[in-house]
Formats: structure tokens, sequence, C-alpha cells
């Protein structure tokens, strides 16, 4: 019997609320002969321990898959019907650059790019994006073999897509905002609303009014961290941020990486200034300029500052961590 | 007097597997594992373990006794013994992971799902499959269709071996 997306959503639908067991029994259902091996092979599990993966607890599976490549997550999509949608709802994807890279220069790498990401989008476009709780972009330093969008191929994506996404924890590593820039349209249709931790990288000043839409389109926010290599870049990202809705939830901003003294603490400033929910601050000055007693005086600097929240607590890294 | 010299004495606690093997170890090698720290927390000295069996709990018993006495000096040794630690056969890998995972021991959770992830990388699917030992449900046609479907993932020159 064959086993559709539509088919698998009205199980999942059926099977809320209950147990996790009976809901992978529920996806059996689709096939007589599953349900038959699954009785069977659970019955062998307790009197003779076969050493059949697929008897593993959901959890251990998540955990194996998350740590593969997402090229070999998808191949496992082959393995048995019981496998086809595994790979769909480990509860993080990890997409790296070595995907798009093609081998042939002449290739443009967004075309390998754009069928990646079509297939992903579309298969967990279902209510498996739901289980699809992070989603983590990373780049490496070559920005050369980022993909650029046209506005067809955007289409062809499906923009309105991503804000449908049950994301809830986003982590935009260097380089890889660019290509969220060209997914997210001006607008997201409907809000981020699931998305609690975002992680952004910033290098090119493009950069920006992506992560001011995503910003202002998850009024969930809790954890916002912010890592820039330019200064002034931070200053106006935190000038916009400091007008929108979702800053106001933000709970937590982890490791403002503060370049040079004067001008990151600007945006420290406003941040606090605007932000009545946050509980906690970290500051990781750069230790290339900041020594410990300029970090001290950064830190009796701060105590001034203007807080709309009444628990913030600031805090200055001011050693380096070696982990 | 009796009550200090109990206290100097190490508190014990006897796990019993699967197989009805019973091993007695220090309360605090066996707190590593959340499961039996539960438990001990509850006042419970004896614990069985209905899902361990006797071969993975002696591996995991040695594996939890080294992990405590972790040190500072002895972090290469830690290092050697992990690596023949999971230096084994897949269903010796898929055994120790769900024991693991019901003993709720994270950082050799963590340890084994690498471990496993690592070596099938790059595996063909007929490989994994073998390696899982799952029988292939799917109809040649079928197959096919989803391999067109992920077309991107299955290009390229797969490793065949089972090990």
């Amino acid at each position: 019997m064959k086993l559709s997306i539509s088919g698998t959503a009205f199980q999942m639908n059926n099977a809320e609320g209950f147990s996790k067991s009976f809901f992978v029994f529920q996806r059996d259902v689709s096939s007589a002969n599953s349900i038959f091996h699954h009785q069977q092979s659970s019955c062998l599990w307790h009197c003779t321990m076969p050493p059949d993966i697929t008897d593993l607890p959901e959890n251990v599976v998540n955990a194996i898959l998350m740590r593969l490549p997402l090229r070999d997550a998808v191949r496992t999509s082959i393995l048995s019907k019981k496998w086809r949608y595994k790979w769909c709802k480990v509860p993080q994807l990890t997409l790296g650059d070595e995907l798009w890279k093609t081998t042939n220069n002449l290739l443009s790498p967004s075309i390998k790019f754009t069928a990646i990401m079509y297939n992903i989008l579309t298969l967990h476009s279902g209510p498996e994006w739901h289980s699809a709780s992070a989603l983590r972009f990373s780049s490496g330093t070559d920005t050369n073999c980022l993909p650029h969008f046209s506005p067809v191929q955007v289409e062809a994506l499906g923009p309105s897509k991503i804000s449908h996404l049950a994301l809830e924890n986003l982590r935009l590593e260097y380089g890889s905002v660019q290509f969220l820039a060209a997914v997210v349209p001006r607008r997201l249709s409907s809000a981020l609303n699931y998305l609690k931790r975002l992680y952004v990288s910033l290098g090119e000043l493009d950069d920006l009014s992506c992560s001011f839409r995503l910003i202002r389109s998850s009024p969930c926010l809790q954890d916002l961290e912010v890592k820039v290599s330019m200064e002034e870049l931070m200053m106006k990202l935190m000038k916009f941020a400091a007008f929108i809705r979702g800053i106001e939830y933000v709970k937590r901003v982890g490791r403002v990486r503060n370049n040079r003294h004067k001008a990151g603490n600007g945006a420290i400033k406003l941040l606090l200034a605007k932000s009545p929910m946050l509980v906690r601050m970290l500051i990781e000055p750069n230790l290339y300029w900041v020594d410990k007693e300029k970090g001290v005086k950064i830190l009796a600097e701060l105590t001034t500052y203007k807080r709309a929240s009444r628990i913030a607590k600031a805090e200055c890294q001011l050693e380096r961590k070696w982990t | 007097m009796a009550s200090t010299t109990e206290t100097k004495q190490k508190k014990m606690l006897i796990l019993k597997s699967a197989d009805n093997d019973e091993f007695e170890i220090e309360e605090s090698v066996g707190v590593q594992s959340e499961t039996i720290k539960n438990l001990v927390e509850d006042g419970f000295t004896f614990v069985p373990l209905p899902n361990v069996y006797t071969k993975a709990l002696i591996k995991i018993i040695d594996y939890l006794k080294k992990h405590a006495n972790k040190t500072d000096s002895n972090d290469e040794e830690i290092k050697t013994f992990d690596k023949d630690f999971v230096n084994t056969t897949f269903d010796d890998l898929f055994e120790l992971v769900s024991a693991a995972n019901y003993l709720h021991i994270s950082c050799l959770m963590n340890m084994l799902c690498q471990t496993i992830a690592d070596r099938i990388k790059d595996k063909s699917p007929e490989a994994v499959r073998k390696i899982f030992h799952i029988n292939c449900d799917y109809t040649p046609e079928e197959e096919a269709k989803i391999r067109k479907a992920n077309a991107q993932a299955f290009e390229g020159q797969f490793d065949e071996s089972l090990d």
C-alpha cells in the first residue's frame, strides 16, 4: 500500500495525544504486512533480543540520524517502508555547504542548492515540520560558493513555506544569512510563532534586513545571539531591533560580541533599555582590544545604563574560555 | 561508633541484569546513570534492570568505573579506553546504545550514537540494511521512485563493507 504524505498527515493527527509507541504503530497501519512485522519483532525483542535497529527507541534512532550528514540521513528513506519518513522527523537538521559545493566549477552551486532545498522543504511541508524543531545552516567562510537566488528560484522554493516551519531553533552561521535573505520574502506571510532561539552571525551589510525581518516576525523569541564582525553593523541592527515587536520578548541575549569598547556598548545600552523581558545578557568583549582593567571599567559602566527589565543581569566575560 | 564506621564505608549498590546476574558497584559509580540515580534517591540499593543483559552490563559498569575516576591527569587514558570501548561489532553497539538509553547515561549515549553515525556514513543502502538487519519491503518500482525523488543523496560511490 502506498504511503503518501497526506496519508501520514491524517495518521499523525489521529495519533496526537497518544503515547509514542502507539504513534509508531499507527503509522504502520498503512501496511498490514508491517503490523505483522512489528508485532513479530517486538515479541522477539523480549525473548531473544534481536539486534534490529528498528526496535531501538525513536529517540535513539533520531540521535543517530541527527549525527549523520544530511545526505546519509536522506538515504535511510530507502531502507524500508518503516524508514521512509524517519529522517523527516529528526529534531535537528544540519545543512552544510558541502551539500551544494560542486566539483564542476562551471555549474553554479545555486542550482544544486535549490534542488536540495526544494526537496527538503516539500518533504517537510507536511506535519513533519513540527518535529523539525531545529534547523541549522552552516557555511564556511568561503562566501563565493554561496548560492544567489533569482526571484524565480525563490518562487519555486515556496517562500511562504519558511514561515510555516515550526522552527524553534534557528542557527545562521556566517554567510548563510544571505541565503535566507533570498528565501524570506519582504514580509513573512505568517509569523515564526515557534521560534525561540535565534543565532545570527553577520558578515556583510545586506544581511541586516533579513535578520531584522526574522526578529520582527518572531513574537516568541526568547534567546538571541548575535555575532558581528563589524561594530557599526551591530549598532544598526540594534537600532532596528529596538523598535520592533519581537525584541520585547527576548529573555536572554547571549554573547554580544563587543569588538571595540565604544561602539559595541551603544548596542548593549539599547538592548538593555528596550527589552523589558530580559533576564540575562552575556557580553563577550574582544580580548584583543579589552584587557582586564578595561573590562572592569565596562562592567562599571554597564551598571549605569537604564534598564527596561528589573531583573536583567548583564555579565561580561573577561577571561578567555578554551573549549 | 557504629554510625561513623558506616559512613566511612563506601555505599554499595546491587545491579541485577535481565539474565539474573548480580553486580555490586559503588553508589558513586552507579549514579552516573540517571535511572539508577533516581532509584538511589528513592532509597533503593537493589536495582533490577530488566532491559539490560549481562554482556552489555559488564561493559557499561567498566565504562562507569572508568569515568567515575575522571581527573585532569588521566584524560588521555580515558580517551584510549573510550576508543577501545566502541571498537566492537555493530550488534554490540546497538545493544549497548539501547542499554545506555534505558539507563540514561547521556555521555555514553552521545559517544555511541556518534560512533554508529560515523561508521554507517558513506555506506550504500544495501550495506546499511544488512548492518541494521532490515528487510526491504519496497517493490523495485517504489525503490526507484524514492531514489529519483532524492537523487542528490544517491549520487556517487558508496562503501559496501559491513564493518
